[in-house]
């Protein structure tokens, strides 16, 4: 890009002031800021050592500083209706023109406004904190339970391998004479 | 309130809005060819080039309201209109006119000028008439934006979309977290199973088995 214009996007309440500073390459006749959104028109032109050009809707709320090739325009008393995109393009045979700035005006708040504002943000802030906590407190119940479950098994285990070491051996055989069989009296 | 009123008119407010005859004319040798432009505002000066292949040269520089004569080129500015007369076209005329037009603004425009000779008698049938058409606005721009902006969104909401994605981080690190732990309680649990197995496959020294004619009770 040959025109080079900052800032990208801006947000300002009204009644505020905000600069956009266009800076260009090469030569060039003069300087002129569209408004290409939403609807499209001429906001200024600029030329070294003549009188710049103001449209009617910015009249006496636009402020020039530097030269044609770096140029800060000031634009001050914001209004909604100045919110849109707008861009620098450089006066040649064959014109070049730079990205766009956003700028977003805000509705400027009064102050018996902003305290009715006040609860409704914390009243959004507070759900979800509510949220956040009642989730983190599921997850710790979930892992105490399964750490209690995984306590039980290995105890259930442990006991398991004792009973394994109590083996009781009965001999049947009837092979030994010293003690006679006797016959069952069951049968 | 002078001062003010002094600095709110210290800028112009008018654009000079131009308006030139069709950007292409096509002319046979020996005629007349008229190439003209209006402004809303009155002209300061005007500036004609001409190119014709590599060549460029200028024709009229800066050139002030009044008539001027150039060879076979005539210019004629009074207020708000300029008109380029060019009496007998010959083949020395025909490329493009670069006109740049300066009121309280400048603008830029082209014309370009084709001259045929008697043997395209045929074709000289479909030239087109001079007429006036608006030009693009100032400095003949056709280039359009890229994309339309996004416009941001106010403050309230970007601090709601902040906290919401802040809150899914954190649900998905803990939901990892607990993925991890898992995953490695089932390792360790694993490798303890195996160590067990070997354990009971393993004689344990001190125990032997019982043998028949040993000491032993005999239940009732």
């Amino acid at each position: 890009q040959e025109v080079h214009q900052s800032p990208r996007v801006v947000i300002a309440s009204e009644g505020e002031s905000i600069n956009i500073t266009c800076s260009t390459r090469g030569d060039l006749e003069g300087l002129i800021m569209k408004r290409i959104w939403p609807q499209a028109s001429n906001v200024i032109y600029f030329e070294d050592e003549l009188e710049p050009t103001v449209d009617s809707a910015f009249s006496g709320r636009i402020n020039f500083s530097g030269s044609q090739k770096n140029l800060t325009i000031i634009m001050s008393l914001l209004q909604e209706a100045d919110t849109g995109a707008y861009t620098c393009e450089a006066v040649r045979k064959v014109s070049v023109h730079g990205l766009f700035t956003t700028v977003v005006v805000k509705e400027k708040l009064s102050h018996e406004a902003y305290r009715s504002q006040e609860p409704l943000q914390t009243s959004v802030s507070l759900p979800a904190a509510i949220a956040v906590s009642f989730f983190l407190t599921g997850l710790i119940l979930g892992v105490l339970c399964s750490m209690l479950r995984k306590t039980q098994i290995k105890k259930l285990c442990a006991s398991g391998n004792k009973d394994s070491l109590c083996v009781v051996y009965e001999d049947m055989s009837c092979s030994n004479r010293k003690i006679p069989c006797t016959p069952n009296q069951y049968q | 309130l002078l001062l003010l009123a002094a600095s709110l008119n210290a800028y112009n407010k008018e654009w000079d809005e131009p308006s030139c005859t069709v950007p292409e004319v096509s002319a046979k040798r020996g005629d007349r060819v008229v190439m003209a432009c209006n402004i809303s505002n009155t002209f300061r000066d005007v500036t004609i080039t001409l190119t014709a292949g590599e060549e460029t040269r200028t024709i009229f520089k800066k050139m002030p309201p009044g008539n001027y004569s150039k060879d076979s080129w005539q210019l004629q500015i009074q207020g708000g209109q300029a008109q380029l007369v060019i009496t007998d076209a010959q083949d020395i005329h025909a490329g493009e006119y670069w006109w740049k037009l300066s009121g309280f603004q400048k603008n830029f425009t082209n014309f370009t000028l084709d001259v045929t000779g008697p043997q395209d008698q045929k074709e000289a049938k479909g030239w087109k008439p001079l007429m006036f058409s608006d030009s693009q606005g100032l400095a003949t721009d056709n280039q359009k934006p890229e994309s339309l902006p996004v416009i941001a969104e106010p403050q309230t909401a970007v601090r709601t979309k902040a906290v919401s994605v802040i809150i899914i981080i954190t649900a998905l690190t803990i939901i990892a977290g607990m993925s991890a732990f898992a995953w490695y309680k089932h390792r360790r649990s694993l490798k303890l199973r195996g160590y067990k197995f070997q354990q009971i496959q393993t004689p344990v020294p001190g125990l032997s088995h019982g043998s028949p004619g040993g000491p032993y009770l005999i239940l009732p």
